[in-house]
């Protein structure tokens, strides 16, 4: 499925989708999908939304019952309560052993769907690593606002990610937890924020050259 | 059958317009010919050629001689018909793969369980049945009027054996340009005004293959139109040519073989 579909204009979604449907033996039914999807049959493609091309592509995938999904950008366009309906979608596809490929610059959504991930970076794989090898080895992300802040990182178990007057962030590299509380115990701070980093945060690591994760 | 279908419905608003233009036209003008027979109008009609440039004349085939003879009219107005024929299958043969790729839904196509073959044949068997059906219209309106404006003393099967080598050199024709717009739609990388460059490719073989007869020289560049083969004012005397037909047919038979092989290695950024 193409980030941007592009279909016949002057069928309607019906028409489309039943042409669609013929192609495969038995005949691909997408009348269930139109229903989840909330599409209207009649209104010819050319007169729908960025977002209704997108339902009209993804019911047009979703009905062939795939062995196989490429997904480019899936989700861009639609409105929440769709949003909700294709991961519960692609959640029973993948049950139902259809294997997924999604592209996707929403990291959440990568990140609530997805079993492996691949970096891609100038046009090159840069890493493919299962979501939880990613998540174990997930470092801290530690906001520390206050006086008396550290000064050096050892660039291993911490690494200073921003510091200004007051406010220091660092990245804490370590399964050790007590060892960072004790850290945190002996300066002199006012607020503190521990949180994991993102895949996001992972993501930007791969582009600055940064080795957030490891 | 569901592409060649959709192929069918694709082309369907432009085809009827076609027919509807081409065969009216046909027959209006066959309607003309009693109106021919009349002798001021052939001393007006043979005026206005001796005012021509005689270039523009030999260009475009005209001429006073025998048009008193049904056939002979027939066939001297209908190569302005063929002519019509001709950049239409010339435009259904550009515009039945490059429509696809212009507007982005060959993405839909490629997705589909479908080999690149099945892609050609079902466009090609498409463009073929609605250039049939199109030439039915014109084949319609042509024995339709020659029925209507039969004088008595012509005899039926004369008349109709003219008229049938007539139109079946125009339908060559106009198939062989078909065959060849699709082998430079697929040849082209994604060519888009399919129905400028099917008019290019039309009367840029046109004007070629008419340089002999405007020059005198230069005789070989009359190969290049299909027209020259199947040119009426000789068919309704002579009947086809057996070997130009079967020169057109090689022509054909290339250029689907070619858009075949071609359209085979194609791809979404080839």
């Amino acid at each position: 499925m193409p980030a941007e579909p592009r279909f016949y204009d002057r069928l309607t979604v019906k028409e489309l989708l039943e042409y669609s449907g013929r192609f495969y033996s038995p005949k691909a039914d997408a009348e269930e999908w139109m229903r989840r999807f909330d599409m209207e049959p009649k209104k010819k493609i050319g007169q729908l939304s960025t977002g209704n091309r997108k339902k009209v592509s993804l019911a047009a995938a979703l009905a062939c019952r795939p062995k196989l999904l490429i997904l480019d950008e899936p989700t861009s366009g639609l409105d929440p309560l769709v949003r909700q309906t294709l991961f519960e979608a692609l959640r029973e596809m993948r049950s139902g052993g259809c294997t997924v490929f999604l592209s996707s610059h929403n990291l959440d959504e990568v990140q609530s769907l997805c079993d492996r991930v691949a970096i891609i970076r100038e046009g090159r794989i840069a890493d493919v690593r299962t979501l939880n090898d990613l998540t174990a080895r997930r470092a801290k992300k530690v906001t520390v606002t206050g006086s008396h802040l550290p000064e050096t990182f050892d660039g291993q178990t911490m690494k200073l990610v921003f510091r200004n007057e007051g406010r220091v962030v660092f990245t804490y590299h370590s399964a050790d937890m007590a060892a960072l509380l004790r850290l945190l115990a002996a300066m002199e701070i006012s607020d503190f924020l521990v949180e994991d980093i993102s895949l996001s945060d992972i993501f930007m690591a791969y582009y600055t050259g940064g080795e957030v994760s490891k | 059958m569901n592409l060649f279908s959709m192929e069918l419905r694709q082309n369907l608003k432009t085809m009827v317009i076609w027919t509807a233009v081409s065969g009216a036209l046909t027959l209006l003008l066959t309607l003309l010919y009693p109106a021919m027979l009349s002798s001021d109008m052939l001393a007006l009609f043979n005026a206005k050629l001796v005012a021509l440039p005689k270039e523009l004349v030999a260009m475009f085939n005209l001429s006073g001689e025998d048009i008193r003879q049904l056939p002979q009219f027939f066939a001297y107005f209908f190569q302005f018909v063929m002519m019509a024929a001709c950049v239409y299958g010339a435009t259904l043969g550009l515009s039945v793969i490059s429509r696809e790729e212009s507007d982005g839904t060959i993405e839909f196509l490629y997705a589909k369980p479908l080999r690149r073959t099945q892609i050609v044949t079902g466009k090609l068997l498409a463009a073929a049945v609605t250039f049939v059906i199109y030439f039915m219209g014109v084949a319609i309106g042509g024995v339709a009027g020659c029925l209507a404006v039969k004088p008595e003393a012509l005899d039926m099967m004369t008349l109709l054996t003219a008229v049938k080598s007539v139109l079946a050199g125009g339908f060559i024709a106009g198939l062989a340009y078909m065959f060849v717009g699709l082998a430079l739609s697929v040849l082209l990388r994604r060519p888009k005004h399919a129905a400028s460059l099917a008019s290019a490719l039309f009367f840029g073989t046109f004007i070629a293959g008419s340089v002999p007869r405007i020059t005198g020289v230069l005789d070989f560049l009359k190969w290049l139109s299909p027209i020259n083969y199947v040119m009426p004012g000789e068919v309704v005397m002579d009947g086809l040519n057996g070997g130009y037909v079967l020169i057109l047919a090689a022509v054909m038979a290339s250029a689907g073989a070619l858009t075949y092989i071609a359209y085979s290695r194609r791809d979404l950024i080839g």
